[in-house]
């Protein structure tokens, strides 16, 4: 076990010769059974965000189980060994003043509560009972199935779920599963409680697991009450040993996909393979700052792609991630305006490598832009309790708490070697979503 | 070492949580009047500079005429013009924004404490003196258009269009605040000047401030940049109730995988006596729709119930279903469970106790605490009622939601999105 406290970057970081005070502070402790506690210090209002942050989702997902870890975020909240059923454990839930709900994203399945000072202890015992003892009933995976089927149409119904669809799963040609998280279809219809009791067994154990308190709480209080409802959570054997997750391998050529719907707008997605945090972690922070100097108005990019009237918006982002995180440009525009766009988008790509592509000013503000976003971010602690959980899971915390000194180093060669490796010159998916009207008139 | 430091972190942190926030006061200044919430719990500073009226202000040729003029007057001023206003901002992590609702339109502005006199000094430049050059005007009209245009691409907010259309007929709320097509393509610079110019008048603004700052940090500010704004009053005046004497059905057919559906029925406005126990009466309704739709039968992902918080207000119930006469006839069931039978007292103490977290969790923010503020000043109950939100939803009885939802529930307004193989327009009715 090993005890560490934090003042992280922003408790009284330095930018641009300025101070900026930070009134809340981040703690971290291991306990005996692995589970890494995190607490996140911010008396504002008086509530704390119980969260649990599991190393699971799409990344983990061969394609028989494709979809599952999505299926297991919504199991978790019904019958286990302390409560009898999903009505009860929503009755429990209202008792407690409870404001809940979880997320899978590819490399990060999270659960929250978020709950009045006086309702923490109740708050805990009822987040270990569900993490550590879920029952798998037959019948309440039967009648949640159409439920997840329901988020799939949901999704379905959105034009744009499409165009992303249609991009990933030649981006990531070989292993789409693996980075896949609303899965398939025919997966979640014939998932099985024994299905889920081997991801359980595998990936929800406490070394495979952070425990977040985030608001009103002090550490001392934390830690105490971690270790006195999740201290007994059973370790389990490392998840990874033994599983292999495949490599993405390259794009393999530059290919063009159009996806037709009845839509208004023509949009534009493009993705490369970019970087992941454990093979390239100076790229991740290159990216970064590269994305936030694109996306200010004083942007070269900006300017020639927006301002110019090509386009309603254009953006440009990294997202991190541990294996192979996607770059996305996207954009609209009108179909009368999409070939100049088109042409004008390489354009642009082919001058970002130049020397003069963003002054060292803009260089530096990217930099206290991150840097003070960091502090926005913290202001909503249930929010915050999210961030930081995402970070554990996909990168570390330690790569989150050394984050903006990380940034502060990124220079123009840095950014040069991001872009040379993962996007100028590299292959790249481009999907188009047009109405079949500007298919035709488009001749795509 | 380390436990000395644990202990000194308890002792400063009991301090904060008592000066966290103080109670929210107001001055004037020439007419202007403003709200001022010390917060010390960060070093972020929110001010909005608010526009009464909404949609009651717009005739139904200037629709949109408002979110147009405020989105090009934040781009360039008198004193900063675009590229320097940019790089201005962009420097400090500044952030101005605009926004329109129903019932008020705001400037939002977001900086640390430290930038906040800076930051200052643009906000009130682009308030009183905005450029609304040609070229701005332009490309911002065209993102407007764009962003109209795209309101048929996402079913749920082509429903939620569909649906303030279906209920707020002959209503002021019947104008869109976000422009028509036809509207936003004919507005030229001329216009839209001179519509701000009209507008930026003491009597019809109302300032909010919430942040790490003192009610005379804030009165000197504003003494400096807006204490010679125009004291013009604001005469207009709040939107009627609605009525509807009977239930309607719309249906827009298009090849979905679900069907989108929405009723509506009226409701106390935002922050008025009964507007408590119908919001009581709104979550205990959200719960029970999630428990019947969704736990024990399957039907939907995402079956919802509730009530919005405009000064004419409606309740609604939503869901997206494949089999949608099964699923309406479960949700006007718990409908009329609410008008037929009194909650439990163990149910309304649960309702109100995650109330009082979804409150907190609401206010969070200084941005938050801000609109929050300007929200119970604008709606005439006055923005000291703000903090008495927890009390009034603790006085609200089983009795009192009951009559509230005798006298509200009824004559629904459906709107439906999708393509429902059969449809029995009797399920509806209600």
């Amino acid at each position: 076990m090993h005890r560490r406290i934090l003042f992280v970057m922003m408790a009284f970081i330095v930018l641009s010769a300025q101070a900026f005070s930070q009134k809340y502070e981040i703690y971290e402790k291991t306990l005996k059974n692995g589970l890494d506690v995190i607490v996140v210090q911010n008396p504002a209002v008086p509530l704390v965000t119980v969260e649990i942050n599991v190393k699971n989702g799409a990344y983990t997902e061969s394609p028989e189980y494709d979809g599952l870890s999505h299926l297991y975020e919504h199991m978790f909240f019904k019958a286990n060994e302390a409560i009898p059923n999903q009505e009860r454990y929503l009755e429990r839930l209202r008792e407690l003043g409870a404001s809940w709900n979880g997320m899978t994203s590819q490399e990060r399945v999270n659960y929250f509560v978020t709950l009045g000072k006086d309702s923490l202890e109740q708050g805990m015992q009822f987040m270990v009972d569900a993490i550590s003892g879920p029952l798998f009933k037959e019948e309440e995976l039967v009648k949640e199935r159409p439920v997840v089927l329901g988020e799939y149409d949901r999704n379905e119904a959105n034009p744009f779920f499409h165009l992303n669809r249609a991009v990933e799963e030649k981006v990531w040609w070989k292993y789409y599963s693996y980075k896949n998280v609303l899965g398939d279809r025919k997966i979640i219809i014939s998932a099985t409680p024994e299905k889920m009791h081997t991801i359980q067994n595998r990936f929800y154990i406490p070394n495979n697991s952070a425990l977040i308190l985030a608001g009103d709480i002090t550490a001392k209080e934390g830690f105490a009450l971690a270790q006195k409802y999740f201290g007994s959570w059973r370790r389990g054997s490392d998840p990874f040993a033994g599983l292999t997750l495949p490599e993405h391998p390259a794009i393999q050529k530059t290919e063009i996909v159009v996806v037709e719907k009845p839509v208004n707008a023509a949009t534009i997605l493009i993705e490369w393979q970019g970087p992941s945090v454990s093979k390239d972690a100076k790229a991740t922070y290159a990216a970064d700052v590269f994305s936030f100097i694109l996306g200010q108005q004083t942007s070269a990019f900006y300017k020639d792609l927006v301002e110019s009237g090509l386009a309603y918006s254009a953006n440009l982002g990294y997202n991190t991630l541990n294996h192979v995180g996607p770059i996305s440009f996207f954009a609209q525009t009108s179909p009368e305006k999409y070939e100049a766009f088109r042409k004008a988008i390489f354009d642009e790509i082919a001058k970002m490598t130049s020397g003069d592509y963003f002054t060292d000013e803009q260089l530096e503000n990217a930099k206290t832009i991150l840097a003070i976003d960091e502090q926005y971010g913290r202001e909503q602690a249930s929010q915050y309790a999210h961030t930081v959980g995402y970070w554990w899971a996909v990168a570390g915390l330690d790569y989150y708490l050394n984050y903006v000194d990380n940034l502060k180093k990124v220079t123009r060669e840095d950014i040069k070697r991001y872009l040379a490796t993962y996007v100028v010159g590299k292959p790249y998916v481009m999907g188009v979503l047009v109405s079949p009207e500007m298919r035709k008139q488009l001749g795509l | 070492m380390k436990f000395r430091f644990h202990f000194l972190i308890v002792l400063v942190t009991g301090l904060w949580a008592g000066l966290l926030a103080s109670e929210p006061e107001s001055f004037v200044v020439n007419g202007l009047k403003v709200i001022v919430q010390q917060n010390g719990s960060t070093d972020i500073v929110a001010a909005s500079m608010c526009y009464r009226g909404g949609a009651t202000v717009l005739t139904s040729d200037e629709a949109g005429i408002e979110k147009l003029a405020l989105a090009v007057a934040v781009k360039a001023s008198e004193r900063y013009p675009k590229d320097k206003l940019n790089a201005t901002l962009e420097r400090m992590n500044t952030t101005m924004t605009t926004s329109v609702s129903l019932d008020f339109s705001s400037v939002d502005l977001q900086c640390v404490k430290q930038y906040l006199d800076k930051s200052w000094d643009v906000f009130a430049d682009v308030i009183l003196h905005p450029t609304i050059a040609k070229e701005d005007v332009e490309l911002e009209r065209q993102q407007l258009l764009t962003q109209i245009k795209q309101m048929y691409d996402n079913p749920d907010a082509y429903l939620n269009d569909l649906g303030r259309r279906a209920f707020y007929v002959n209503h002021p709320y019947e104008t869109d605040v976000n422009g028509e097509e036809g509207t936003v393509a004919s507005f030229t610079p001329q216009q839209l000047k001179e519509y701000l110019q009209r507008r930026t008048t003491a009597g019809q603004l109302l300032l909010v401030v919430v942040g790490n700052v003192t009610r005379d940090e804030v009165e000197k500010m504003v003494r400096t940049s807006f204490g010679s704004l125009n004291p013009g009053a604001y005469t207009g005046s709040l939107p009627p109730a609605v009525q509807h004497d009977e239930p309607s059905l719309k249906i827009v057919h298009r090849a979905l995988p679900t069907n989108y559906i929405q009723g509506y029925f009226p409701c106390p406005s935002f922050g008025s006596d009964e507007y408590y126990a119908m919001a009581v009466a709104g979550a205990v309704l959200q719960y029970r729709l999630f428990e019947e739709v969704r736990t024990k039968r399957g039907l939907s992902y995402a079956p919802a119930g509730g009530i919005a918080r405009n000064f004419s207000n409606y309740g609604f119930i939503y869901v997206t279903a494949v089999k949608p006469d099964t699923t309406i006839i479960v949700m006007t069931g718990e409908l009329r469970k609410m008008i037929d039978e009194q909650i439990s007292p163990e149910e309304l103490r649960n309702t109100v106790n995650v109330f009082i977290t979804s409150y907190y969790l609401r206010n969070e923010t200084n941005r938050l605490q801000a609109n929050l503020l300007a929200r119970y000043e604008l709606s005439g109950v006055g923005y000291q009622d703000a903090d008495k939100f927890i009390s009034e939803v603790k006085k609200v009885t089983p009795e009192v939601v009951q009559n509230t939802c005798k006298k509200y529930i009824k004559n629904l307004q459906f709107v439906i999105i999708g393509n429902p193989e059969s449809l029995q327009i009797k399920n509806f009715v209600f």
